[in-house]
């Protein structure tokens, strides 16, 4: 490339290699690109092993790399995509030195969604719950499987409403509620339940906005919600709720720290990969690893700092055994633990 | 953006988990870069290298490997931008959404405008023409390299660049 007969291609190589880097250098990333990631994996790993954990091990071990191909039978935003590497053998010959080919030909790339919007889906679903930290109640998010004969938000709220969170310290007010119908015209969806909850003021919010971050999570062109109940305005002794509610603001609604990983009940190999998404005073999320109520581990590392949400991730060497693991920030005023997560798991 | 990631210490083998994780401290930033100068959006070139990062992930049993995973990752970059690319409406294509512009402060109005000129011209060039270009003058790719990463012969690597090249300084001396 440098063989170039023109005396000002230097020149314009340097000009090139500066303009593309000073343009590169504007592109910021957003900086949850690895829970993103992670919960890209989980989403596919749940698709194949929801139904049966036991059956996909001994799939993957029969069918050993071929499996991999399975996981991208679909996306947790409905849409099917094929892998780089489908169209290779999967058995990789060792004398090549160069990564497996990712597939180039055009024809292979999946149409766009959008054209087509998903008729019943049935696949992996962000679903928010709630649970009061102690201060307020709060919205947490878990993955669950989702189905139906609508689309992907639609199966969301049916397995919210009839459903249960995995993590038992979560809950949701919308008990023996039922969805009568959804639908979204532009970029309002209306939900329309058989009946309202009946709570206090705080609840009966974060139960709106359980709905609305529900709705928004798995259908990001929805950016409102109209709630409707019976056809009707919601009818709440606190707020006015006849228009279309939007997301509030995460510092008000969302659970200060989450647990991304290990999920509730999830078996791990050691080091355990420990992730979350949170906010706490000078970034410091606390960790402590409990067995049998006994604290056997604990550290700390870095989130979002004062209200700005960010990720954490650490990992610990844990023998083989049940654990609980908290997430948690000690209070700047009188050193309590406050906002604590907690999710039990099991190293193999 | 090659060769600066630190593999795994002598006798420590990455599994997916840590692959991603390790690759995303080291190589994120710079594939959406990659992505950006290619597709002109940062949101999206987000989307695509995080998708690449997944798909990386479901590979790793094929890969094993740092130097064979970012190769793989680079592939998949290129591979799904040109798809995303693809997709947006012609209008956009030809419009594409401007970076906000905090270069222009710290280099001033000239330089600004003539990496503007250029950066609009390398998005005029045919497909293949622009990746090879990228992933020369911006990743630092050996041709061997740029092959592998868009799937082309050297060959043609060779004729893509300079036919490329051409084609910037033609259109430069147009807007001089």
């Amino acid at each position: 490339m440098n063989n170039i007969p023109r005396n000002d291609d230097d020149q314009l190589e340097t000009r090139l290699r500066r303009a593309l880097n000073s343009e590169a250098a504007m592109a910021q990333p957003a900086g949850d690109g690895l829970t993103k990631i992670r919960e890209g994996i989980d989403a596919r790993r749940h698709r194949v092993w929801w139904r049966n954990p036991a059956l996909a091990l001994v799939a993957a071990a029969v069918l050993g790399v071929a499996v991999g191909g399975l996981y991208f039978g679909s996306r947790d935003d409905g849409t099917t995509t094929l892998p780089p590497g489908t169209s290779s053998s999967p058995t990789v010959t060792s004398s090549g030195t160069s990564a497996p080919t990712p597939t180039t030909s055009e024809s292979t790339e999946p149409s766009p969604s959008d054209t087509t919007p998903p008729v019943g889906y049935s696949g992996p679903v962000y679903v928010y719950y709630i649970h009061d930290d102690g201060e307020s109640p709060r919205l947490y998010r878990e993955i669950h499987n989702g189905a139906g004969t609508g689309s992907k938000a639609e199966a969301a709220l049916r397995a919210m409403f009839a459903g249960q969170p995995d993590d038992p310290d979560y809950s949701t007010p919308w008990d023996n509620t039922r969805l009568r119908s959804y639908s979204v015209a532009g970029d309002t969806a209306t939900v329309d339940l058989s009946k309202f909850v009946a709570v206090g003021s705080a609840v009966e919010t974060a139960a709106v906005q359980e709905i609305v971050y529900t709705v928004t999570a798995n259908d990001p062109t929805v950016k409102q919600v109209l709630l409707r109940v019976k056809g009707n305005s919601p009818p709440s002794g606190h707020s006015d709720w006849s228009g279309p509610q939007r997301r509030a603001p995460l510092g008000d609604v969302q659970g200060w720290i989450w647990i991304l990983a290990p999920t509730q009940g999830a078996t791990v190999s050691s080091p355990v990969q420990i992730s979350g998404y949170g906010t706490a005073f000078e970034a410091t999320v606390n960790w402590e690893i409990r067995k049998d109520g006994v604290l056997v581990k604990q550290g700390h590392t870095q989130g979002g700092a004062n209200g700005e949400f960010g990720e954490f991730h650490t990992s610990v060497r844990l023998p083989a055994g049940n654990y609980e693991l908290s997430a948690l920030e000690f209070s700047a005023k009188d050193g309590s633990p406050i906002h604590i997560d907690t999710k039990n798991f099991t190293v193999k | 953006m090659s060769g600066t990631a630190e593999s795994p210490a002598a006798g420590q083998v990455w599994d997916a988990d840590d692959a991603v994780t390790q690759l995303y401290a080291t190589q994120y930033r710079a594939l959406v870069r990659l992505a950006t100068l290619l597709l002109r959006d940062v949101g999206a070139a987000e989307e695509v290298v995080q998708d690449s990062f997944i798909a990386m992930h479901g590979s790793w049993r094929r890969l094993r490997d740092h130097d064979k995973a970012l190769a793989y990752l680079r592939q998949a970059v290129v591979n799904r931008s040109r798809s995303a690319l693809r997709h947006r409406t012609v209008e956009q294509r030809h419009a594409p959404a401007p970076l906000p512009d905090h270069a222009s402060a710290e280099h001033g109005a000239m330089e600004a405008l003539e990496r503007e000129d250029l950066i609009r011209a390398l998005h005029l060039l045919p497909r293949r023409q622009r990746e090879v270009l990228v992933l020369r003058y911006y990743v630092d790719l050996s041709e061997a390299q740029i092959a592998d990463a868009i799937g082309i012969s050297r060959g043609a690597v060779k004729s893509h660049a300079s036919r490329g090249m051409a084609s910037l300084r033609l259109s430069l001396e147009q807007t001089a």
